[in-house]
Order: structure tokens, then C-alpha cells, then sequence
């Protein structure tokens, strides 16, 4: 009677989607907003295909390798070497899963909690997610499909309120913004998906289809995401270009009946999000670095990288310019370019090279 | 081999062959009579409720040993030593007689033969009078038990307002009987063991052989074999060994009173384990949202039981959250309360001493400690608790300014929510405190993280290979029919629900 620590596709699609969300429910670091909401609904689909097309090489990788994982292709291929891109995708979970906690930190002290010392608000989301992380995929997947449940609902609801503010004439006509910047932006909300290195590194954990999964996830987060774009702008208007929080300023001003301050409802969500994916993270971290940790040491992988992404989310606290400088670096395109496209090229390339060599 | 095995079934149905093998403190008998009372009593340290009665059959000495009280003595007299003391063999013998009780006496329905003190004492101990007969190197037991019990009563731990009125009672026996009646499918299992400690407490599984997972079986059947404890003295002894291993909040196994809960549970291939010397049964495996289900659900209308479930789950999180919630708005968002209530607490939290967690502390320890303190005393001094409770919470410290008014509400509401769902009132309350805690220091940001952390643990747990957040998460819509709602008997009747097929099962 063992435990699997295997997932369904439905969760690996609430998983994500969980994970990803959080994202746009927090602070825009990149300026993404300054484009105008038109702009962004219309590249958050594009970007998504782009973000498909990123992925086609390690389909057809991981077609050929069925039942692996990105990383059991890089030990086939490179030997010993594989060893690196593990602990490549270990260092890149880390840092997603410290920049989580230190925006987490950040955006609460500087938004809700300012009396609150950072420490503790890091410790006990570290804390917590390490026990989370330790307990499997499986249980953090149960966890975020009861969130993803109540995410919707509370969007709706939150949409619903806000439905008196909202007004098309904040939507930008597209013409105002310059096509480089449309594509740019379109290029970096695909590149900024770290889910697509999360999902990698997980498919062998997936009972079903993963690239049905990826197409589920993806239809979920284009709807979430535009109505997000489409109420931010809408109901924001201008004011909202000017907010390190927008979506947070959206709650604020959202009413219904006797219900006021949304803005309560959404930091719930959030922090549910927040440990989801601060646990998903810090699980792939953990896995990924037993592949090059020795046995003994391999146990303590994830309270390891718990630690250590707490103490570097101690070091990003101490000035915000650092959170965002990381968190530049993670959603600047160039790690999920590497890993997520790069990656599996190499290996197709040296696997097409290793199946013409062996048929030689 | 085969041919040891051939001749040993040979000399049993002869009535010839002894078993060999001899249990811990075991004494074979010897054939006479007089030399194995002498062990027995040894064995047994003198103690004063062994009896033994010797009477003559025949010629042939034949004692009779029973413990006092456990056997009924008119029954004896009608079914053992009239028809012995009437006996007239043609040929007497101590063989011809032990021949004539095997084969041609109908002493009693249940009805064995021991060869030793170590299999003797545990049916002398349930009741059982033991005959032997002097020159046989065994004794008869025959089951005439007749010792007083409390009778079966209306449960008062689970009452409800339509249906049965029978609940468990003490000897395993009637509660067997209980099941049966409600049960009547050659497909029902009554399996009967023993702790293998020194208490030797029968313990019985029940389930349906139709709908329970064999694999399931056999891990509560090895649990059970492998449970250390020398008394078991109630079925809460067992539970920890039947639960997970991991730290959980919520127990995965379930306790019922009643007869009808437990075939409706053993219905969708649960495993019942009643223990003897209790009325209370265990459930295995228990899902967190059976907690929320009760016997009246199912004798309403649908309806009305969908809006009794969401009721209970709102009680539950109310009896956990509210005080917390009170704290933590009330220290760090006081912007959240209407602008009314702001100012009538802020007005009576301007007389009172301490800060609201300290206050929230103190009222909900007081109201646990008259709690415990009316459950433990005899009944009318009970009352008297529950007066001097009512005047020190309600009147007097808020008089004595110890807390302020809209904190009696909080403590009032949250303890008559944690009632609602009885079962969960041991996690409840820590859970409660902790929140009070954790508001009290973090606020709403406490509140939240540690509902995640409970979402965890609850999440993170399979009980037995199924997972005990099923069918929420992972999600299934068809065991939905009888969780968040109670679909119609039309429904729910058509198709029957195994837990072994719940979403995530691994049985």
C-alpha cells in the first residue's frame, strides 16, 4: 500500500495554473501594464502559442523518451554530465521559490503588514512550504485544485462587483502601441512562464496526456489572464499603470451589497498561491539536486533548499531593488529560454545524433 | 508428508490425538481429574470467582468449572446436570461418556473441546462451563453465558430524530446480533479474533465480502495482530494502530454507537472492528468529510439534508476561525468590522486590561475548563457547573472588566458551533486556540497560512491507500452526490459507492 507520488493531468493543470496565476495577481515588475490593456489582451494569447512553440523540442524529446523526465533524457545523453542540468534546474527552482518569498514578504510588508518583522513572514511561508514540498507533488496538487476551485470563485465574484466600474473607454486602441513593443512583450510573457521549465521537469510524474495538460492549462490561464488584463484596465484605467500592485488597487475598489474591501478576499488567495507554489518549487528544487546530492544527503534536499531559499529571501528583503532585480532576471526570458528551449534541443540534436551513430 | 498429515486427521476423528503444541503458560491435562484442578488453581493464584463442581455420572467423577457470575445457572441446570445426573450408560466409561457429549448430548448451541489450561481459560472467561471428565485428557466447554449487562439503549453520543433507537452495548456478542438482524446477506462477515496480549479482548470484523477491498482487509487484519497493548479496555486502544502513522489533524478512523451507521458504512466497503467491553465501534477507513454526515441526513428530505451539511461545515469553520478571525481584525484590521461594531468594541475593549488575544485566551480556557469540569462530575453537581459557568462568563467578567461583551458572543457562538460536529471537537478546539494564537501575532496573514497548513495535512494524507481529502480533491463528481448535498434515495440507491474506487484510490 505505498503511496505514488504520481499526479493526474487535472492536477498537474490546477498545479500550474495555481502556480502561474500568482504571478499576475502581484506587483508588475517589468512594466508590462505601461502598454495599455489592449495591448496585453491581445499578446496574452499570442504569447501563449509562443510559449508552444518554445516547448516543441521538448516534445519531441520527450515523445521519444516516453516515461522520462527532462532530466533522465540529459543523463541518457550526456552521461555523467547530465548532473549539470539537474542542478541547473535545481538553482533555477531555488531562485523562483526565493523570489516567490521575497515578493511574498514584499508585497506584504510594504502593502498589509508593515508592523510585521520580514523575518517572520518569511520564516513561517518558508516553513510551511517545506512541509508542504516534503510531503510529495501529490498532496501540494490536492491542495492547489481546492484553491484553483475557490480562485474562480472569488474572481467571478470579485468580477461581478466590479462590473459598475468598469468602462471600455480605458482600453487603448492598439494603434498606440509601437509593433517592436507589442512583440517584445509578447516574446517576454512567453519567456517569463517558469511553469514551462516546472512542467518539464514533472512530466514523468503525470499519469495522462501531458500535452493535453498543457493545452488544458493553457486555455485556463488564457481566460484567467485576459479577464484579469481586461479588468485591470477597464476598471483602473490609468490609475492602474501607475500602481506597483495593480490587481491588489482592483480589489480595493471592488463592492458588492454589504460586501466591501475584496482586498481581504484576494490576500487569502494569495497567500494560499504563495505557499503553492513556494512548495512546487522548492519540491522540483529538491528533486532536482537529489540527482547530484550523495544518498545520504538526499533526504534532506527539500529542508535544504527550504533553508536556502529562505536565507535568500532574507538577503532580497533587506532592499527591494534586489527582489525585483531577481525577479527581472527570472521573467527577463533568458533561464526559461535556456532550460526550457535550449535544453531539450541539445539533447534532440545529440539523440538524433546518438540514433544515426548507433544505426551506422 | 502427506502420509503424517493422512494419519494425523486419522487419529482426530478417532478422538485419539492430542495437539502438541503448547501455548505460553500452557498445562496439558493429564486425564486426571484431581491432579488438573490442582494446576488450574495454581495457574489461577486462588483466585475466589473459580468454581468447581464435582458430581458423579455414572460412577465416573466429572467436574464442572465455570468463573461465578458469568454463566447462567438455570440454563446450566436445564441443559448440563439434569440431563448428566439422568444419564444411564450401558457400558460406562470415562471414553463412553466423553462419546455420549460429543455426540448424542445437545448441552449447549456453542460447543468446543480444549486439551489444555491455555485454551481452556478463555472460554471459562467469557462465560463457557468447562465439563471434564476424569481418565480424558480433555474437557468440554459449553457456551451458557448468563452474566448481567447493561441493556441495549438509545446511543448518547450519536441521538438522532428519526430512525433506530438501538445503540451498542457492551458484550460483542449482542452487538454481532445487532448487525446481523439489520443484515441479512450471507455476504456480511462477522470475523472473530482476539488482542493477542494478555487481556485476550475479542475483537470482530465486519464488513461485506462483496464490497470490501481484500487488500485493505488484510492491512487492518496484520494492524490488528501487530497491536502491543496488554489491556485493551476500550476500542480508542486500538484506533492509534489502526490510523495513519504520520502527524494528522483529523483521525482517519472513525468511532459510531450505532448498529445502522456502521452497516451503511461497511455498505461502501468500509471495515468494521468491534471491540468487546465497549459500545463504541470503529470505522476504517474514515474520510474527513464523513464527519459532516449523520443518520437523520439520510431519513429527511434531501434538501433539507444538503442545508443541514452546509450548516455543519459553516459550524466547523466558525467553531475554528471566529475567535481567531475576532482577533486578528480586532488587532490588526480593525477597518474590516462595519463602522457601528468599531465602535462598540473599541468601547468595551476601552475597560478591559488586556489585548484581545490574551482575553480571547483566557475566556475560551475558562469555558474549556467548565466544559471538562460538567462532563466529569455526577450529573445534578454537573448542572451546577453549567449555572456558575453561565454567570462567570456571561456576567461576572465582563462586570469584573476581565473581557469585554462582543467577546462573550464570539465565545458563545464559537462554543455552540463546535457541538454541531461532535466528532471533530478534540481538533476543534487546539486547532482554536492555535488560530487565537496565530491571529494574535500575525493577523489575517497567521489566520490564512495556517488554514493552508491544515489544508495540507488534510491534503497530504491517504488512509490506506485512498486519499482522505476524496472525492474533493482529488475530484470526482459521482461520491459528490452525498457530500456537499444529499442527493434523493432515487439517485443514491441506483448506483452503490465503493471507497475503493474513490478518485486517487490506490486499493
Amino acid at each position: 500500500m505505498n503511496r505514488s507520488s504520481a499526479i493526474s493531468g487535472a492536477q498537474l493543470v490546477t498545479l500550474l495554473f495555481t502556480s502561474r496565476i500568482f504571478q499576475f495577481l502581484t506587483y508588475s515588475s517589468s512594466g508590462k501594464g505601461q502598454l495599455g490593456g489592449t495591448a496585453m489582451l491581445l499578446a496574452t494569447p499570442l504569447a501563449l502559442l509562443l510559449t508552444g512553440l518554445l516547448l516543441l523540442p521538448a516534445y519531441l524529446l520527450l515523445r521519444q523518451n516516453r516515461g522520462c523526465g527532462i532530466v533522465d533524457c540529459a543523463y541518457r545523453y550526456l552521461g555523467r554530465a547530465g548532473g549539470i542540468p539537474a542542478a541547473a534546474m535545481g538553482l533555477f527552482a531555488l531562485a523562483v521559490a526565493a523570489a516567490t518569498v521575497a515578493g511574498f514578504e514584499f508585497f506584504l510588508s510594504a502593502g498589509i503588514y508593515a508592523e510585521i518583522p520580514p523575518w517572520i513572514l518569511i520564516v513561517t511561508l518558508t516553513g510551511a512550504a517545506v512541509y508542504a514540498a516534503s510531503m510529495g507533488y501529490e498532496p501540494v496538487s490536492r491542495v492547489s485544485t481546492v484553491v484553483f476551485v475557490a480562485f474562480w470563485a472569488a474572481f467571478l465574484f470579485m468580477g461581478a462587483a466590479l462590473l459598475p466600474e468598469m468602462d471600455p473607454v480605458y482600453l487603448r486602441p492598439l494603434s498606440y502601441v509601437a509593433g517592436k513593443d507589442f512583440l517584445r512583450l509578447c516574446v517576454i510573457t512567453a519567456l517569463s512562464n517558469t511553469e514551462t521549465v516546472a512542467l518539464l521537469f514533472m512530466i514523468s510524474v503525470i499519469k495522462g496526456r501531458p500535452t493535453r495538460c498543457f493545452w488544458y492549462w493553457t486555455g485556463l490561464l488564457l481566460a484567467a489572464l485576459e479577464l484579469i488584463a481586461l479588468m485591470t484596465a477597464t476598471a483602473l484605467g490609468d490609475y492602474g499603470y501607475s500602481q506597483r500592485f495593480p490587481f491588489y488597487a482592483l480589489t480595493k475598489i471592488a463592492e458588492f451589497s454589504i460586501f466591501q474591501r475584496l482586498d481581504s478576499l484576494h490576500t487569502a488567495l494569495w497567500i494560499f498561491m504563495a505557499l503553492i507554489k513556494t512548495s512546487l518549487y522548492l519540491r522540483i528544487a529538491g528533486e532536482a539536486f537529489r540527482f547530484v546530492l550523495p544518498q545520504a544527503a538526499r533526504r534532506w534536499a527539500v529542508p535544504g533548499c527550504g533553508a536556502a531559499a529562505a536565507l535568500a529571501a532574507g538577503f532580497l528583503a533587506v532592499e527591494p531593488q534586489r527582489t525585483q532585480r531577481l525577479s527581472a532576471a527570472l521573467s527577463g526570458g533568458w533561464p526559461v529560454a535556456l532550460l526550457a528551449f535550449a535544453l531539450p534541443l541539445w539533447l534532440l540534436i545529440r539523440s538524433r545524433k546518438k540514433g544515426k551513430g548507433e544505426a551506422a | 508428508m502427506f502420509g503424517w498429515i493422512r494419519h494425523k486427521l486419522k487419529r482426530e476423528r478417532e478422538g485419539s490425538y492430542v495437539p502438541t503444541d503448547k501455548g505460553e503458560g500452557d498445562v496439558r491435562f493429564t486425564g486426571h481429574n484431581l491432579e488438573d484442578m490442582i494446576r488450574i488453581r495454581e495457574q489461577l493464584s486462588g483466585t475466589s470467582d473459580f468454581m468447581v463442581r464435582e458430581i458423579t455420572v455414572c460412577g465416573l467423577e466429572v467436574d464442572l468449572m465455570m468463573f461465578e457470575g458469568m454463566f447462567n445457572l438455570q440454563t446450566m441446570t436445564e441443559i448440563l446436570i439434569e440431563p448428566l445426573t439422568a444419564l444411564k450408560l450401558e457400558d460406562p466409561s470415562p471414553q463412553a461418556l466423553l462419546e455420549w457429549v460429543r455426540r448424542q448430548a445437545v448441552l449447549g448451541a456453542d460447543q468446543n473441546e480444549v486439551y489444555g489450561t491455555a485454551a481452556l481459560y478463555p472460554f471459562l472467561m467469557e462465560g463457557f462451563v468447562g465439563v471434564k471428565i476424569d481418565g480424558v485428557a480433555q474437557a468440554v466447554v459449553v457456551g451458557i453465558q448468563g452474566y448481567n449487562f447493561r441493556s441495549i439503549s438509545e446511543p448518547s453520543a450519536e441521538t438522532n430524530v428519526r430512525g433506530s433507537r438501538e445503540g451498542f452495548t457492551e458484550p460483542i456478542r449482542v452487538n454481532m446480533t445487532m448487525l446481523r438482524r439489520r443484515i441479512k446477506s450471507p455476504t456480511l462477515v462477522l470475523k472473530l479474533t482476539q488482542a493477542r496480549k494478555k487481556s485476550r479482548t475479542d475483537l470482530c470484523l465486519v464488513y461485506l465480502s462483496d464490497m470490501v477491498s481484500k487488500e485493505l482487509l488484510r492491512e487492518i487484519e496484520t494492524r490488528l495482530a501487530r497491536v502491543p497493548v496488554d489491556t485493551i479496555l476500550e476500542s480508542g486502544y486500538l484506533q492509534p494502530f489502526l490510523d495513519i502513522r504520520r502527524p494528522a489533524l483529523f483521525s482517519n478512523v472513525g468511532v459510531t454507537e450505532r448498529p445502522d451507521t456502521l452497516c451503511a458504512k461497511i455498505g461502501e466497503g468500509r471495515v468494521g472492528v468491534l471491540v468487546d467491553g465497549t459500545p463504541f465501534a470503529l470505522i476504517v477507513p474514515y474520510f474527513f468529510n464523513e464527519h459532516f454526515q449523520s443518520v437523520d441526513d439520510y431519513t429527511g428530505r434531501p434538501y433539507y439534508a444538503a442545508f443541514a451539511r452546509w450548516l455543519k461545515y459553516l459550524a466547523f469553520f466558525t467553531a475554528i476561525l471566529l475567535p481567531g478571525l475576532y482577533v486578528a481584525v480586532g488587532t490588526f484590521h480593525p477597518e474590516l468590522f462595519p463602522e457601528s461594531l468599531l465602535l462598540n468594541i473599541a468601547a468595551a475593549e476601552e475597560s478591559t486590561p488586556f489585548p484581545l488575544m490574551l482575553e480571547a485566551l483566557i475566556i475560551h480556557f475558562i469555558y474549556e475548563l467548565m466544559r471538562e469540569a460538567g462532563l466529569r462530575l455526577p450529573r445534578p453537581v454537573g448542572h451546577a457547573v453549567s449555572i456558575v459557568g453561565a454567570l462567570v462568563i456571561g456576567d461576572a467578567a465582563v462586570t469584573a472588566g476581565i473581557i469585554g461583551s462582543p467577546m462573550v458572543m464570539v465565545v458563545a457562538l464559537t462554543a455552540i458551533s463546535s457541538f454541531v460536529v461532535p466528532s471533530l471537537y478534540e481538533p476543534v478546539t487546539v486547532l482554536r486556540f492555535g488560530f487565537i494564537i496565530v491571529g494574535g501575532w500575525t493577523g489575517l496573514y497567521g489566520i490564512t497560512l495556517g488554514m493552508a497548513l491544515v489544508l495540507v495535512n488534510l491534503c497530504g494524507i491517504n488512509v490506506y491507500g485512498i486519499p482522505a481529502s476524496s472525492p474533493e480533491s482529488p475530484f470526482q463528481l459521482f461520491p459528490m452526490r452525498d457530500v456537499l448535498i444529499r442527493q434523493g434515495w432515487r439517485k443514491l440507491g441506483r448506483e452503490k459507492l465503493k471507497i475503493q474506487k474513490l478518485p486517487g484510490s490506490e486499493l
